[in-house]
């Protein structure tokens, strides 16, 4: 494929913890502690990973709806984190985002045509029979009827609503979407017509996704690379194919093997973890897995493995598989 | 068969009052539970799986709605008990647990207060002994430094954690029968994983009948002996696990298997199922699937097909396995 539309580098997140009697600083939760991945324009990339993982935070950081801490987000060349906030919110027309809560996104009190509009109002585009106009040919584009422009968002169900959320990042022609969780508040049948549209509308719009999800299965239908992030870090990235059938990291191989099949007749091997995902107020030395890790060895308890590449684009964060080794 | 059955469920129907009319939420429901069984209850949001287990649990509220049909426990009759001798049986013989442990824990009482509480209850026991058998139950479920969680509150436990606390009450009478409403469904796949370990395990250690409703076919493959599938409010299919797997007769079942995107397999592109399910106010007359099935007859917008037997145990709510409409009587509309 082409060059990189995005480009993140050792992007960190570090939320203060505040406590004692004034208030001071008493620590930070390490949200996300330097995460660099590049994006080719066109592509889907998804990132996974349990809860407290930092895969929604990078969505936001990238699109600095949360400041990032450190680091540098390049898209299509340029800085983001150079630019003031109104050079930012210019720049948001082509970088925008949907959200997993269908229900928590859409303003209740607003119709669908003024949620769909008001992006265009934003930065004055066209003229109120314009955008009519295009919210219209919005809805349209999504599976659903001109004629629900008028309604409100409690008169449609969840999947509708996902359309929507989806409609209205697509409302100024975006070059590249964050997809927070789109489909995890959804049935399975719901599931499926939104995966497909996504993916129509990728095709038809040419547009790069970043995939946030915690779903193995829909991030093995949707993507074309896959990372997978543990406590704030990538831990292995590689297109989608090495992941699922040779996933080199620890993690990586626990977190597939648990994922329940649908098909009784498929007995896999299952890598049960011990205890649960570690603070990332107070993450482990060295390696943040080791604690888990079933090859630990004493090099992980020292040292942080870097995240290199292993050939053909794989990378991955384990000492196992570190080349000075 | 000779097998007894620990549970009976016959034309379970409950309909919740509301301004807006009567909503009937589960509609003429029966199926069975044997011992050491684990039935699965499978569907999409509003098909009435978890309103069939609170019916079950005499957890409706009477005064909200009304809840017709038998429910035979061990050959006694739920539906006609008092709400004191319901209790004795609630949480002793069968217990359950709930999808979010956070919502469902006290978050004012440490766990040890909670779970003594229901042993105390139910199985007479001083407050030592009681004491000692949550810490044994505790250590049993996999939780580790168990004497001291007993003085700790579920906020200061993980997801994870709660679920196996909850795990834990549940367990700690011994119950005949297990409900577990969507029990990983807030929790992420690797603790997912530890959990149903836990639930087999169990199983298999107390011959415990387990009915797990989830909409997740994954954990239906791994955990059911046999499986029902709800849409609706009703029951469209019934099966053993492989049969609803690999030879699915209502097309619900079937599209519901297809667009399942799975971790052994990239398909190009997932099937999905056309339409919404129906609101459960304003039903579609005849079958409430029709409106969405591809196969659907003159006769499926008409009336609702019975549930219809097609072989050993498996059954299908569809025109499509009706004898008359088999031999040639329907005619294909589209």
């Amino acid at each position: 494929m082409n060059e990189p539309i995005l480009k993140v580098e050792n992007l960190k997140k570090h939320f203060p913890i505040y406590g004692g009697v004034l208030k001071k600083t008493v620590g930070y939760v390490k949200a996300l502690d330097g995460v660099s991945f590049e994006v080719k324009k066109g592509e889907t990339l998804s990132l996974v990973g349990e809860s407290g993982c930092g895969k929604s935070t990078t969505g936001r950081t990238l699109l600095r709806l949360i400041e990032p801490t450190e680091g540098s987000v390049f898209f299509e060349g340029e800085d983001l984190l150079a630019l003031n906030d109104e050079q930012m919110r210019m720049k948001r027309r082509d970088l925008q985002i949907v959200f997993q809560d269908p229900y928590a996104s859409l303003n209740p009190r607003h119709t669908i045509q003024k949620i769909l509009e008001e992006p265009l109002i934003v930065h004055k585009l066209g003229n109120s029979e314009k955008r009519r106009e295009k919210v219209f040919q919005l809805l349209e584009t999504v599976g659903l009827h001109k004629e629900q422009a008028k309604r409100y968002p409690h008169q449609f169900s969840g999947g509708q609503r996902q359309r929507i959320g989806i409609a209205r990042a697509l409302t100024l022609n975006p070059k590249l979407i964050v997809a927070d969780e789109p489909v995890s508040a959804l049935d399975v049948s719901i599931q499926a017509q939104v995966l497909n549209l996504m993916e129509d509308l990728q095709e038809q719009f040419n547009l790069t996704y970043i995939f946030i999800s915690h779903d193995l299965s829909v991030v093995r239908h949707i993507s074309d690379r896959v990372g997978v992030m543990y406590l704030g870090n990538l831990v292995e990235l590689s297109n989608k194919n090495e992941i699922y059938e040779q996933p080199l990291h620890p993690y990586t191989q626990a977190l597939l093997s648990a994922v329940p099949e649908p098909d009784p007749d498929i007995k896999r091997e299952r890598i049960i973890l011990t205890g649960d995902v570690p603070s990332p107020a107070n993450p482990p030395h060295g390696c943040k897995f080791h604690t888990r890790c079933k090859y630990k060895m004493d090099i992980c308890e020292k040292k942080n493995p870097n995240f290199i590449d292993v050939g053909n684009g794989h990378f991955v964060a384990c000492h196992l598989h570190q080349h000075d080794r | 068969m000779t097998v007894e059955n620990i549970l009976e469920v016959n034309q379970l129907s409950t309909v919740f009052h509301s301004d807006e009319g009567e909503i009937p939420a589960v509609n003429e429901v029966s199926f069975e539970l044997k011992p050491g069984e684990t039935l699965g209850i499978v569907g999409e949001s509003g098909s009435g799986k978890s309103v069939t287990s609170l019916s079950i649990m005499g957890l409706v509220s009477k005064q909200n709605a009304d809840v017709k049909g038998s429910i035979l426990y061990k050959g006694k009759e739920l539906t006609s008990l008092s709400e004191k001798r319901m209790r004795a049986i609630r949480g002793n013989e069968i217990a359950m647990i709930f999808q979010e442990p956070m919502t469902s824990l006290n978050p004012v009482y440490t766990i040890g207060n909670q779970l003594v509480e229901a042993v105390i209850l139910h199985m007479s026991l001083s407050k030592k002994e009681a004491e000692k058998r949550a810490i044994d139950m505790l250590k049993l479920v996999g939780i580790p430094r168990a004497e001291e969680i007993m003085n700790e509150y579920p906020h200061q436990l993980s997801g994870g954690m709660r679920q196996r606390v909850m795990i834990a009450m549940a367990m700690s009478c011994i119950p005949s029968v297990l409900i577990a409403d969507e029990p990983t469904t807030a929790l992420d796949v690797t603790i997912q994983a530890q959990i149903l370990d836990l639930m087999r395990k169990l199983k298999d250690d107390f011959n415990t009948s387990i009915l797990l409703i989830t909409h997740d076919l994954g954990v239906v493959a791994e955990m059911c002996d046999r499986v029902i599938v709800m849409y609706a409010g009703k029951v469209v299919e019934e099966a053993d696990v492989r049969t609803i797997f690999h030879d699915p007769k209502h097309i619900y079942t079937k599209g519901l298997i297809q667009s399942t995107p799975r971790l052994s397999e990239d398909r190009d592109r997932l099937y999905s199922i056309p339409g919404n399910v129906p609101s459960i106010t304003n039903m579609p007359k005849g079958c409430s699937f029709a409106p969405r099935c591809a196969n659907a007859m003159d006769i499926c917008y008409e009336k609702m097909p019975a549930l219809i037997s097609i072989d050993d145990g498996h059954k299908a709510r569809c025109w499509l396995y009706d004898e008359g409409i088999r031999n040639g009587e329907g005619k294909n509309s589209e």
